[in-house]
């Protein structure tokens, strides 16, 4: 496989977010939309997928910072993740995003990495980065779930025919906040909350998200709800640094006096999506917090798992990280 | 012979019917939940796809069964005099040549995609096997599957052509006897030889 040089493409570096918008979509499916390039270049030097031609974002400044707006925050897609975690208004309001931003990869690819390139990136199953011709390329069979795959970091819950998971660490925090993303295209503005925003195989076997070629994701908005409120992330990975999660979670909690009144759990790389779990929420709404609540909260999370041949173990990590987080918010 | 037969005459028994209309349900189900993904509609459509897939696959063991026990069968089963029927030197019995051909590709239709849809299954994902695409090779996979969609396209011909003929104003005694099970003696004398089907023929 070559990998000494990028193939070629037209290269086109609009300078505002108008000029953006139109070149996707004029160029639909053939404008491949590049942020910082940490997905993109894996993909195109590596051959994998192909594209005749690239929208660099990079030098859209509308697309960059992250604003206040009604109580909340409007984060521009091209934020660089290092920014997030290190803006003191997303640390003390929204700190899981903070956290969340904070445990990307490394430094180095933090700087450079964006959120909208975080939010977005493509499923890391390795049978589907290699090139197979699987479900999620547009083939007929999923190489990870058999029992030869190798899957000990693949779904165990919401998987149809693919097992990829969500490899997104923002994702989950940005879900637990319930935010809004906001997408552009040439029709105009559309709203999408985050929880929708994600897509299960089920639905779509080939995308990750909602977005239609031609459409921008410009920025992420994080609702005032859950401003400061009491949070938890923790991301389990091989590694401390550069690694993807094998199991994480983002949580928010409003706590009223030794009560839980209100909750939000996601966790990340048990599923195709961002896995927002409802039971462990409503198992802990107006329970106090106590070693039986977390129980019952982190038996609820796992009510429909099927662990693949390898990753029983994500049963248990998951059940301990709900636990956990309700303990230690 | 014929002026025994009354005046009414049951043609389909309610379990005839009944299997007809849940077939016709089961197989919209199935085709607009494999086609309108292809169309861009998207939903979650597998499961309800193959447990659809399975509710069909034990309706026509039903079928099958009640086919070889009683007399239904042989009044379906295609026979060389029945040609003559388009040489106009004989008129049909119960059912007519193009009946039986059209039961005939339906049955075709039907057991092919049954055999890949069930095969599929043991790749897709589902409670009754463990997961293994293994068992073909990857061309015998695709084969598979150009089988199943092929058999869902003829699937989709059948059905226009047996709703159009059922629409047919000619042809509407059929239409009323799938759905009330009756159809009028001299209304069925107009293209069928009574004789023939008073002897079960």
């Amino acid at each position: 496989m070559l990998k000494d040089m990028m193939p070629h493409f037209d290269l086109y570096q609009p300078d505002t977010l108008d000029a953006a918008v139109d070149l996707a979509g004029r160029l639909g499916t053939d404008g491949w939309l590049l942020g910082a390039g940490q997905d993109s270049y894996d993909w195109l030097k590596n051959r994998t997928k192909r594209t005749p031609a690239v929208i660099e974002l990079a030098g859209i400044d509308a697309l960059k910072g992250v604003r206040e707006v009604d109580g909340g925050l409007e984060i521009g897609a091209l934020t660089t993740l290092t920014e997030i975690e290190e803006h003191p208004v997303v640390r003390e309001r929204f700190r899981v995003l903070s956290l969340a931003a904070g445990r990307v990869a490394s430094p180095q690819i933090r700087n450079a990495g964006t959120l909208g390139g975080n939010l977005c990136q493509d499923a890391r199953c390795w049978y589907y980065r290699y090139g197979v011709d699987c479900y999620r390329a547009g083939g007929n069979m999923c190489y990870a779930d058999t029992p030869e795959g190798m899957n000990r970091e693949h779904a165990i819950l919401g998987a149809s025919r693919c097992v990829a998971v969500s490899p997104s660490d923002t994702a989950t925090a940005v879900v637990a906040l319930e935010g809004v993303m906001v997408i552009r295209s040439t029709k105009g503005e559309r709203l999408v909350p985050a929880a929708d925003f994600f897509v299960q195989p089920a639905i779509n076997i080939q995308r990750m998200t909602v977005l239609e070629p031609g459409e921008i994701l410009v920025a992420v908005r994080i609702p005032a709800k859950w401003s400061g409120a009491s949070y938890y992330f923790e991301k389990i990975a091989d590694r401390a640094a550069w690694d993807f999660a094998l199991v994480s979670i983002a949580s928010v909690f409003v706590f009223e006096g030794d009560l839980i009144k209100d909750a939000s759990m996601v966790c990340g790389a048990v599923a195709c999506v961002p896995w927002v779990l409802k039971g462990s929420q409503d198992a802990l709404r107006g329970q106090p917090r106590t070693a039986e609540t977390s129980d019952k909260a982190a038996w609820a999370a796992v009510v429909g798992a099927k662990p693949l041949h390898y990753n029983h173990f994500k049963l248990p990590l998951m059940e301990n990280l709900v636990r956990r987080a309700i303990r230690e918010a | 012979m014929s002026t025994q037969l009354p005046e009414k005459l049951v043609r389909h028994a309610g379990i005839d019917r009944a299997f007809h209309w849940l077939t016709a349900l089961v197989m919209t189900v199935l085709l607009v939940s494999s086609l309108l993904p292809i169309m861009g509609i998207r939903f979650v459509w597998l499961e309800l796809h193959w447990s659809s897939g399975v509710l069909l696959t034990v309706l026509v063991l039903l079928h099958i069964v009640r086919a070889l026990r009683g007399r239904n069968g042989r009044l379906m089963k295609l026979r060389r005099a029945d040609f003559d029927e388009l040489k106009g030197t004989l008129r049909p019995g119960k059912y007519s040549l193009q009946q039986k051909l059209i039961h005939l590709a339906w049955s075709a239709a039907i057991l092919v995609a049954i055999i890949t849809g069930v095969v599929m299954m043991v790749k897709a994902g589902t409670p009754f096997f463990t997961r293994n695409p293994y068992i073909l090779s990857y061309r015998s996979w695709g084969l598979v599957t150009l089988l199943h969609d092929l058999a869902a396209l003829a699937s989709v011909f059948l059905i226009l052509v047996h709703v159009y003929f059922g629409l047919l104003p000619e042809k509407r005694q059929y239409l009323r006897s799938m759905v009330g099970g009756t159809v009028r003696r001299e209304e069925l004398a107009a293209d069928h030889d009574l004789d023939r089907v008073a002897r079960g023929e």
